[in-house]
């Protein structure tokens, strides 16, 4: 089972209903609860290496040792909360190789969910999301907004030297063409692959 | 137990609990592709809870596509992977209703190279990489944009199938389409060949061999100026890999090449080009002279002479412009068009440098993965 950074980002798009009693996990005030240190140890950890955790990663990076009871009582945490609210879903890779990632980023508490119509569900407040340094943000991604962030000020940059007469039309003409052109590759491959993101992440 | 209008979700096939007495609700599943069930509910609504899709063997699974109530029409469902797919029932008299599902088997597709894109088409109907027994799909492998080394790519070289080695003919390019079947569990290979632009550059000529190689063949290149009223010479190639002072020469590809054929101007035949007018002037000159009478000729001669060898020195000056002082001008440009180039190309860098430092402020970049852009920034831009 491949999860590739277009299903991790997927999961930041997306905002996920949690009913109250599965959503006070993501609040401070739950800061001390396992529950809550699981839930931000996967995403920690998922972020870093963009897939999925094993229990092993999860017990060492809360309790600094991964032996088997402490990574028991992490399954069983996750099995009685986390899991059950569909905050996180459980991966089988192999018969021995079980790994945890989050369903989403981004949650909304509401009164009641999961109906079969889906039209019952009452929100509550505001989305809460979790802290964005835990987000699988692709280093592609974040390469293709740089980049297009520098080939726009370039080009700003261009127009304003042309107006100013440092340069002449005919390589005012040639560096335009050349970085009309990259921008508007990097537009498309973001538009592409990348759009929903780019809107949360850039508001464009 | 008498259940009213609840639902009770399972991880596997659809779960409910038996009841001793009330209306019958039969569950069954065309093909028998699981057990069917009999569940007693008194009145009301009543949830059925049934998994997206359920093992067969251990290659296969079934997948939910549809049901149908009371023999009516077969209603579709939409297709998932995993979780549960709820059914309401209106328990004003008994019913039967039956799911219909399909088989599925994984499909696997690899490629050698990171650089290399892998498409299915139609993509999976359960969103993840299994596919409908029977159906026809296609493997799209291709490039990947790569803006940090557009001069490099792979070329898919073979495939296979099950681990049985299929053609891709010759007409292959940087993207291949395999079409496959899907009659069991299948594993689709592809191995690709790196590729490297050769480029070059010339002021001058005609220019042959640029174009894609293989990673470590031999490109032959060569620039020809044999153009009678070039006032050009080849001074050789800017490359140290390359024969000094050939026109054609070979090279090891092995990285993207870029090779810049050097010229300088040739005075001997620039002079040669620029006395041939004059003396085709001289020539005129005298001809007239002995066509004409002495003394009458002589006086609209002078004139005539001064002007014709006015306008002979034009040709003179526009070689002398082209080859010498133009030259210089025209280089002069160049080296400030390409400085300005780089001075655009260094302000992009430092403008996307800038951006990554502050998607790392906001929180959005960890410190590992923002050395890393920012390498690969650093190498877009070289």
């Amino acid at each position: 089972m491949v999860i590739d950074d277009q299903d991790l980002m997927g999961r930041i798009v997306k905002i996920r209903n949690l009913r109250e009693e599965c959503f006070k996990y993501l609040e401070p005030s739950s800061s001390e609860l396992l529950t809550h240190k699981v839930l931000h140890s996967i995403a920690r950890l998922s972020s870093s290496k963009m897939g999925p955790v094993k229990l092993a990663e999860i017990a060492q990076d809360i309790f600094g040792e991964s032996d088997k009871s402490k990574q028991d009582l992490i399954r069983l945490t996750v099995e009685k909360t986390l899991l059950r609210c569909g905050a996180i879903e459980k991966l089988h890779y192999a018969p021995n190789d079980v790994r945890y990632l989050l369903t989403a980023y981004r949650f909304q508490k509401v009164r009641k969910i999961e109906s079969f119509r889906g039209d019952n569900a009452e929100p509550i407040g505001d989305v809460i999301e979790l802290p964005r340094s835990t987000w699988p943000i692709s280093e592609e991604f974040l390469f293709l907004i740089s980049r297009r962030s520098g080939v726009r000020e370039a080009l700003k940059k261009l127009h304003h030297d042309y107006d100013l007469g440092r340069i002449q039309q005919g390589n005012y003409n040639d560096l335009k063409h050349s970085l009309d052109e990259k921008l508007e590759k990097l537009d498309a491959k973001i538009a592409g692959s990348y759009a929903q993101i780019a809107e949360i992440t850039e508001g464009a | 137990m008498v259940l009213f209008g609840c639902c009770i979700a399972a991880a596997g096939h659809a779960y409910a609990q038996e009841a001793p007495a009330g209306r019958q609700l039969q569950v069954n599943y065309a093909e028998n592709t699981a057990e069917s069930y009999t569940l007693f509910v008194d009145s009301g609504r009543y949830s059925i809870s049934q998994s997206y899709s359920w093992v067969r063997d251990e290659g296969s699974r079934y997948s939910l596509v549809s049901y149908s109530i009371d023999g009516g029409p077969h209603i579709e469902i939409p297709r998932k992977a995993r979780g549960n797919f709820m059914l309401d029932v209106a328990m004003d008299s008994g019913h039967t209703v039956v799911f219909q599902a399909t088989v599925q088997y994984p499909v696997s597709a690899v490629a050698d190279h990171g650089d290399l894109e892998i498409i299915f088409s139609p993509p999976s109907p359960t969103g993840d990489e299994w596919f409908d027994v029977g159906s026809d799909i296609t493997i799209t492998v291709s490039n990947k944009e790569n803006p940090g080394s557009p001069d490099t790519r792979q070329q898919i070289a073979s495939w296979s199938l099950d681990n049985s080695k299929r053609p891709v003919g010759s007409e292959v390019g940087s993207s291949f389409t395999a079409p496959i079947k899907v009659a069991s569990a299948h594993q689709v290979k592809f191995e690709s060949q790196t590729q490297y632009y050769v480029r070059v550059v010339t002021d001058q000529g005609t220019k042959s061999g640029e174009g894609w190689y293989d990673e470590g063949s031999i490109a032959t290149v060569s620039i020809d100026n044999d153009d009678l009223f070039t006032v050009y010479m080849f001074d050789g190639w800017d490359d140290t890999g390359m024969q000094p002072g050939e026109k054609t020469g070979t090279l090891l590809v092995d990285s993207p090449k870029t090779l810049t054929a050097k010229w300088s101007p040739d005075y001997s035949r620039l002079a040669g080009i620029a006395i041939a007018p004059i003396g085709g002037v001289i020539a005129m000159i005298l001809l007239k002279k002995r066509s004409s009478s002495t003394a009458e000729k002589a006086s609209k001669v002078h004139p005539s002479t001064d002007k014709l060898q006015v306008s002979a020195s034009a040709p003179l000056l526009a070689f002398q412009q082209r080859a010498g002082v133009t030259r210089v001008e025209k280089s002069t440009a160049h080296n400030d068009d390409s400085s300005y180039a780089k001075e655009i190309t260094g302000y992009a860098l430092q403008k996307s440098v800038e951006k990554l430092q502050s998607l790392r402020t906001s929180g959005l970049v960890s410190d590992a993965k923002y050395s890393k852009v920012n390498e690969k920034l650093e190498q877009s831009f070289d």
